[in-house]
């Protein structure tokens, strides 16, 4: 038949040509300069000591941090008390209101030591202070997750010393209750106000005092430093220990566990803590108070989304997490002779430029703090530009830790920084 | 909505009352051409008719229009429970997006086993985004068949698992009409008509649907959560038949649409044991609106010893899917949660503060507290020309059963998400006022050439089958946002898929068969060069019988994935968000499994039938390499842990009594659990669904020449179960559910 004629040399040649090709596959791609292949990095194969690097920054640098830490807890919820017992006093004639106010400075100062060492501990984020989807961390401290109403409820609570029939208990009470920035707001906010709507209003309050009012704050701010001095013993002792996380970090190296495979996935969770300096720090504190992304103010300069509200101590929040950058990036603390740092490790592999490149960075953003002459809630109302040039000069490190220190250790970026918010 | 109710309301009675007006008149003018029907239908299967011993190496099922009318379902997942070898993950309780894989694939969108529709890829994009957000309306369907094993490299691009070959009404040459109108419980209501019609050798099918729900989840403020879908396809068919060829021209054009009041937010486990149908005051603004537009144009010649059929098509298909992503991330990565995570654990935590404004009990006050609505809007389209011949010629002393093929096909998904902030404010979801935010603009296209060729040897009793498939898929992926420019891909990859098969018939009713072949699933446009294409070697050994009531089929298989490849999708988990689409590599994994199948029709008296059937599957799916992952699916495995959404036995078991007056069927599944995550550490690590049994009932009477009243029950024993706690948070089957009907047939 005709058409069999035709076709048959047709399908013989399809099936001769197909299988000619012996079968085998191919593949080529070529990739614009900004396309993220998320492979992880371009570095190159290193002798640096790892092993040595971890010990260091767990041994000398971490646990110092987190016990300066509880110390400084246990003296700020004495602090606390030592003022509350003044406040009592004061309100039942047996001292004077001065001595109170020399004692609530104190308790004040002291947060503000303490809440500096926490600040170092946010670039620490690993191991206890992130699992349980940070649980541990924000009992101690949660912004921006917090609410001042929320305060103002427990203090009448706790006074009352029961919920609905139930004994209070902080340790059942939600985050935004209690920690470092719930003290804050019960030491130094003046207004002796609730915060909250009336359907939500504490109830009694508007009946109290303005001396009831002091006191029963005061009372749930002992409450509420003793929680955190608890919390960061939980802290220390998750850390601490033969099967603490920081014994896993010194393990990681020679007889890896549960945490991690090999050492430089224990150095890639301590390099993801550093990029709170991008996801916090330039994002949260600066870029949602700028505008720059959606907040409170229909993306105007905004004082009220500033991270300390009530102690305006945002701009010493930011620098100590710049120092803590800088300390942990360079292996150098105080105490301690040893100073190996990320930098020694872009060093090694011949990345010297962007080590110094990001330490120049971080000393201008430092310096730049420096200058400020008022807090950042005021500088956002008066004076945005200032501002505007913090978050550009801490984008600057932030922009080389995505690149240069990503790719030339050949680490990989934690989620919160994966995505390019800027 | 582009197409309302009351247009299809319209278009239904005009399709009735067209078939019953040209009705006489066609009965003095049927068709004089129709030689080459049957030949033409058959090349819109795959496997062809039910009746005859199919000797295919690889396992099938037909369901043909009947079986599909028995229960009259609307769920493609309650159809597939009489396929063996089919994994299902259900979702929404009335299958709008189905999840189905087939021999331990995922089944997450459907989007590794190749969807047809009158064989042709019927995805919104096969290849650039496989994901398959549409999906036919069964409710139109004449026959389903599902294909697997080496014949798969006749269909690609996913060879791994099979084909699921969905058989619209053919233009027959008798003219013909039907109208089917059901109402049921939670406001159900289905308006389904055609008519045909033959003018000398023109024949016209027109057809339209419409079914539609309120839904049976509950939202405080008192709205619909169901589904309104619409659905006309026409077709206009031309014989013409010559003394040497015969030749067949069709013409298919079909419109679509759904409104679904859809959610991905599911509730917590005890807030599901409470009240298992509730959805919170957050999911009030979840909706799903999109709109399907076909052409196909068939070509079909056949002469004595050979057929080509040749098809150009075009579809387009532009989706909207307004729902809640997320709260507004507050970028701490110790406040940052999916809502996955708040749903598992509502009460640690800042989760409880959370939880209390899903639910509307708390209204939103920080920045941290609002709720951000994505609405993913997507524009795809699918198009090409394919051209298949089957030849049988003797040469080389042997006769050959030649079936080739070529395609050019080019698909592609034009993603525009955006994002809007909302407070929840007394129970209700209120604008923050803050501008819509573009999150993802990009677009991927795929451009591919396939090729595929299989010679079929006939010996006595064997039948020995040689094949390969060719694609050369050649992607690109651009990101469309500003200052993105750069960002962009371009791929090509061409991959050879070899298969063998034989058959041996041990008599003219049954018959022995074995396979191997390599399985594939490409990368889309937008994946790294680092994830590597989904690869497998696919072997299967079983047996089959058929006579004219009874059909059995007893397959074993076994899937060794070189490497097993998923991608993340916000249906996935809602920690998805931020890296929508991106795929994973899981290395080698092992499935292995065993399909039994078994129908029967029993003579009760010389009046009553019973047919009954029992269809057993067994997988087991595990991954062969020890990986950390990120991937919500997968976690921190371990060598051994099972693949997710499989589980290990599944059985359906289906009894029915029929006369020529009446019929009673009764259907009952079983699925064993199924772990929701494979390895720890991902926020459903360890957690499982139950095990249950779903029954279905239908009854039917004929009134002789007055149509067929009809009633159902879905879910006759109204068990309530969690099918699925993704995309976050658990998710209801759907209740008993009670349907009266009536079908008109001419």
């Amino acid at each position: 038949m005709k058409s069999v004629s035709l076709i048959s040399p047709i399908a013989i040649s399809i099936s001769i040509a197909l299988f000619g090709t012996g079968c085998s596959d191919s593949s080529n791609s070529t990739a614009g300069s900004q396309f993220n292949d998320n492979s992880g990095n371009g570095g190159t194969p290193t002798q640096f000591n790892e092993e040595s690097l971890v010990a260091h920054l767990t041994n000398n640098v971490f646990t110092p941090t987190y016990q300066d830490f509880n110390s400084l807890a246990i003296t700020l919820q004495q602090a606390v008390n030592q003022y509350c017992t003044s406040e009592r006093g004061f309100a039942s004639g047996s001292n004077s209101e001065q001595q109170r106010d020399e004692h609530k400075l104190a308790a004040q100062n002291q947060w503000k030591e303490t809440m500096g060492k926490w600040q170092t501990i946010e670039i620490m984020q690993i191991g206890p202070l992130v699992e349980n989807q940070g649980a541990l961390r924000n009992r101690i401290y949660s912004w921006p997750v917090t609410n001042s109403c929320a305060v103002d409820q427990d203090v009448v609570f706790f006074n009352q010393g029961e919920i609905n029939g139930n004994p209070y208990d902080i340790n059942d009470r939600v985050v935004t209750r209690k920690g470092l920035d719930a003290a804050e707001y019960l030491l130094f906010n003046t207004d002796l106000n609730h915060s909250c709507t009336a359907s939500t209003a504490p109830a009694g309050w508007d009946n109290l005092t303005d001396a009831q009012r002091r006191e029963q704050r005061c009372l749930f701010a002992v409450e509420v430093s003793s929680d955190i001095v608890n919390n960061s013993q939980l802290l220390l002792d998750d850390w601490t220990g033969s099967n603490g996380y920081a014994q896993s970090l010194l393990n990681a190296a020679n007889q890896p566990g549960p945490d991690f495979d090999n050492v430089h996935e224990a150095v890639n969770r301590i390099s993801d803590g550093l990029f709170y300096i991008d996801s916090v720090t330039k994002d949260a504190k600066l870029a949602i108070p700028l505008g720059l992304f959606a907040n409170d103010c229909q993306q105007n300069a905004c004082p009220e989304n500033v991270e300390s509200l009530y102690a305006s101590e945002s701009i010493e929040h930011i620098r100590n997490n710049l120092l803590s950058l800088q300390m942990i990036f360079n292996g150098e603390i105080a105490s301690h002779n040893d100073t190996v740092g990320f930098d020694d490790f872009l060093n090694e592999v011949g990345a010297q430029a962007a080590a110094t490149n990001i330490n120049n960075s971080i000393n201008n953003a430092l310096s730049n703090l420096d200058a400020y002459q008022e807090t950042l809630g005021q500088a956002l109302a008066n004076n945005p530009n200032q501002v505007q040039l913090t978050h550009e000069q801490i984008k600057a490190i932030t922009d080389q830790m995505k690149t240069d220190f990503i790719n030339q250790l050949a680490l990989t970026l934690p989620a919160s920084s994966a995505g390019d918010n800027d | 909505m582009n197409l309302p109710k009351k247009y299809l309301v319209k278009t239904c009675s005009l399709a009735v009352s067209l078939g019953l007006c040209l009705n006489l008149h066609a009965q003095q003018s049927e068709s004089p051409n129709n030689d080459s029907d049957d030949t033409y239908s058959q090349r819109m299967l795959i496997i062809g008719q039910k009746e005859e011993l199919n000797t295919e190496a690889g396992a099938v099922t037909v369901i043909d229009e009947a079986q599909l009318e028995k229960f009259e379902f609307d769920d493609i997942h309650r159809i597939l429970a009489e396929v063996p070898g089919v994994n299902i993950r259900q979702e929404d309780g009335y299958g709008l997006r189905p999840n189905i894989g087939f021999r331990g694939v995922t089944p997450e969108r459907s989007k590794k086993i190749n969807i047809l529709e009158d064989g042709i890829l019927i995805g919104p994009a096969p290849y650039s985004a496989p994901a398959a957000y549409y999906f036919p309306m069964v409710s139109r369907l004449s026959s389903i068949e599902v294909f697997k094993g080496p014949s798969a490299i006749l269909y690609g691009p996913n060879t791994v698992a099979g084909t699921l070959n969905l058989h619209t009404r053919q233009v027959t040459s008798q003219d013909e009409g039907m109208v089917d109108l059901s109402l049921g419980d939670f406001g159900y209501q289905k308006l389904h008509a055609y008519t045909i019609q033959n003018t000398g050798n023109l024949g016209i099918l027109v057809e339209a649907l419409h079914s539609g729900s309120e839904g049976f989840k509950e939202l405080e403020n008192g709205a619909d959560t169901g589904f309104d879908k619409n659905d006309i396809t026409t077709k206009f068919r031309y014989d013409l038949d010559g003394a040497e060829f015969d030749q067949v021209f069709e013409l298919k054009l079909g419109y679509a649409d759904e409104v679904s009041d859809e959610t991905y937010l599911g509730l917590t486990d005890s807030d599901f044991a409470a009240s298992p149908y509730r959805r919170y005051a957050a999911s009030q603004l979840g909706l799903m609106d999109w709109e399907h537009k076909q052409f196909q144009f068939t070509h079909f010649i056949s002469g004595t010893n050979f057929d080509v059929t040749t098809r150009v098509y075009r579809n387009e298909f532009d989706r909207a899917w307004r729902k809640l992503n997320n709260f507004r991330q507050s970028s701490n990565p110790a406040t940052r949660r999916s809502l996955q995570e708040i749903l598992q654990s509502p009460t640690e935590g800042i989760n409880a503060i959370y939880y209390q404004v899903l639910t509307g009990d708390k209204d939103s006050e920080g920045l941290f507290e609002q709720l951000i609505i994505g609405t993913n809007d997507r524009s795809f389209y699918s198009q090409g020309i394919q051209s298949d011949l089957q030849w049988e010629v003797d040469w080389a002393g042997f006769t050959h059963y030649i079936k080739a093929g070529v395609r050019y096909h080019e698909d592609e998904i034009e993603r525009n998400h955006t994002e809007d902030s909302f407070n929840m404010v007394s129970r209700m979801l209120t604008s923050t006022g803050e501008a819509t935010s573009l999150t993802t603009a990009n677009t991927e296209r795929s451009e591919v050439i396939s090729v595929y060729f299989q010679d079929t040897l006939k010996l006595d009793k064997w039948e020995l089958s040689l094949g390969i498939r060719g694609e050369k898929i050649d992607s690109f992926y651009q990101n469309n946002l500003t200052g993105s420019e750069q960002d962009w891909l371009k791929k090509s990859n061409t991959i050879w898929l070899p298969g063998a098969s034989a058959f041996y018939s041990l008599d003219s009713h049954s018959g022995l068969f074995a396979g191997i072949h390599r399985g594939f699933v490409p990368t889309s446009p937008k994946q790294s060069p680092d994830i590597e294409i989904e690869d497998s070697t696919n072997l299967e050994l079983g047996y089959r019988y058929s006579n004219q009531t009874s059909q059995i089929e007893l397959v074993g298989f076994v899937s060794d994935f070189k490497n097993l490849k998923e991608s993340c999708t916000a249906s996935t988990s809602s920690n998805c968000f931020s890296i929508i689409d991106q795929e994973y590599n899981a290395g080698a994994v092992d499935v292995s499994g065993i399909e039994a199948s078994y129908s029967d029709r029993l003579e009760v008296n010389g009046s009553i039938e019973m047919p009954w059937s029992i269809i057993y599957t067994y997988t087991s799916a595990e991954f062969q390499e020890s990986f950390n992952s990120d991937f919500e699916l997968w976690g921190d495995v371990i060598a051994g842990d099972s693949v997710p959404y499989l589980p290990e036995n599944q059985l359906t078991l289906s009894l029915g009594l029929e006369t020529s007056k009446w019929r009673v069927n009764l259907m009952a599944n079983y699925t064993d659990e199924l772990n929701e995550a494979a390895g720890s550490n991902v926020v459903l690590s360890g957690v499982t669904t139950n095990s249950f049994w779903n029954v279905d009932l239908s009854a039917a009477y004929d009134f002789d020449n007055f149509g067929t009243v009809y009633l159902k029950v879905d879910n006759l024993l109204d068990e309530i179960n969690i099918i699925s706690r993704r995309p976050y948070g658990a998710r209801p089957n759907k209740p008993q559910q009670i349907f009266m009907g009536y079908k008109y047939r001419w």
